[in-house]
């Protein structure tokens, strides 16, 4: 493989963001479900990885279940969502920059 | 992927250290690569015949606490990113079988013996995915509203049951428009594909999941007639969604040891 960069692609007319992130859900769906597996007494086991795994996906249908009946508070939720996090900080950089231009206009 | 049961050890086996195996590689990696890939405790390899483990030492209670908690920045979503990026850097320099999250071995002594009995499969399995990479389709449309909200409205119970089986008569019709489309789109990217997992269609046909194993001579391609087919389906009112290069995660379906008696 040799793209550096892993390309999350929203396809099909609608924009893409190439390099952009994936989301926890991505990466813990792709590391816990597949992958070469230790089978029999040979590897240590201080973690119940099946049902680390079913717990994590009762958890996320949850979520999707949620969002589809319309509750998707945590999305916009800077402390469960990182993208709601940057776009908060975004939103007060900006704020601080239209003080400072309206305070510059004021002067 | 056949599911291995996980085999509970006693407390007092377990060791305080361990090792946590990220995957398997071809011999002779550049060391300069996996000191790249690392963060933290420092990777090493472990090698049998062409092939080597990755892996890295850590104490054993460090996985032993860890709860189920999806957010960003905990001790699980830490150590899922981590294990990631030392699979993806380790892609970066050649075919990686990524191991599955949370596999820990004793020591060096039996991951050596894994290797040396696995060692054919691993590197006929290491030859499939060479100059490969894994993308993932999910296909999510939106729920035919088949909720009876405009039925609802209708005065008589006549009319009403003529409502509501033409509402039917409509979703069942979409379904089928958003079946069709999305096999031709999962149909031409296969096309481009050495190999695919099985297509998991859900959500009463409105939603669609696979992984393809592209050759790196055909991304340009794949991706192109990707984005070319999904425009039918992004008017439909779906999100298609393309997620790659990735390590051929879902392509290493690989058990390692003896199931036990």
């Amino acid at each position: 493989m040799t793209q550096p960069a892993t390309n999350v692609s929203q396809i099909g007319g609608i924009a893409r963001r190439p390099g952009g992130g994936e989301s926890l859900a991505d990466v813990l769906e792709r590391v816990l479900d597949k992958g070469i597996v230790i089978v029999g007494d040979i590897g240590i086991s201080v973690l119940d990885i099946d049902l680390l795994t079913l717990r994590i996906r009762l958890l996320i249908a949850s979520a999707a279940t949620a969002q589809e009946m319309g509750i998707d508070w945590w999305a916009h939720d800077p402390f469960y969502n990182s993208v709601a996090r940057r776009d908060a900080d975004e939103n007060k950089e900006l704020r601080e920059r239209v003080e400072e231009l309206e305070r510059r206009l004021a002067e | 992927m056949t599911e291995a049961s996980t085999q509970a050890h006693p407390a007092s086996s377990v060791p305080a250290r361990c090792l946590y195996l990220y995957g398997i590689v071809d011999g002779m990696i550049p060391p300069g690569l996996l000191a790249g890939a690392a963060r933290g405790a420092p990777l090493e390899m472990t090698e049998a015949g062409r092939i080597a483990a990755v892996h890295t030492e850590l104490d054993t209670a460090e996985f032993a606490a860890i709860e189920p908690d999806v957010r960003e920045g905990s001790p699980l979503a830490e150590l899922a990113r981590r294990h990631d990026e030392v699979v993806t850097a380790l892609a970066l320099a050649g075919p990686v079988l990524p191991a599955r999250f949370g596999t820990l071995l004793a020591d060096r002594a039996v991951l050596s013996r894994l290797l040396e009995d696995g060692q054919v499969g691993l590197a006929q399995a290491l030859d499939r995915v060479r100059g490969h990479a894994e993308w993932r389709l999910t296909i999510e449309c939106e729920s035919s509203d088949d909720s009876g909200a405009e039925s609802a409205e209708a005065t008589s119970g006549s009319a009403y049951l003529l409502a509501r089986r033409d509402e039917r008569a409509r979703t069942v019709q979409r379904r089928s428009q958003l079946r069709t489309a999305m096999e031709s789109l999962d149909n031409i990217l296969a096309s481009f594909a050495d190999e695919t997992t099985h297509l998991r269609l859900g959500g009463s046909g409105a939603s669609a999941r696979r992984a393809y194993l592209v050759p790196e001579s055909s991304q340009q391609s794949f991706l192109t007639a990707a984005d070319e087919v999904a425009a039918e389906l992004s008017r439909a009112g779906c999100t298609v969604r393309l997620v790659g290069p990735l390590p051929a995660y879902s392509f290493a379906d690989i058990e390692l040891g003896s199931p036990a008696p």
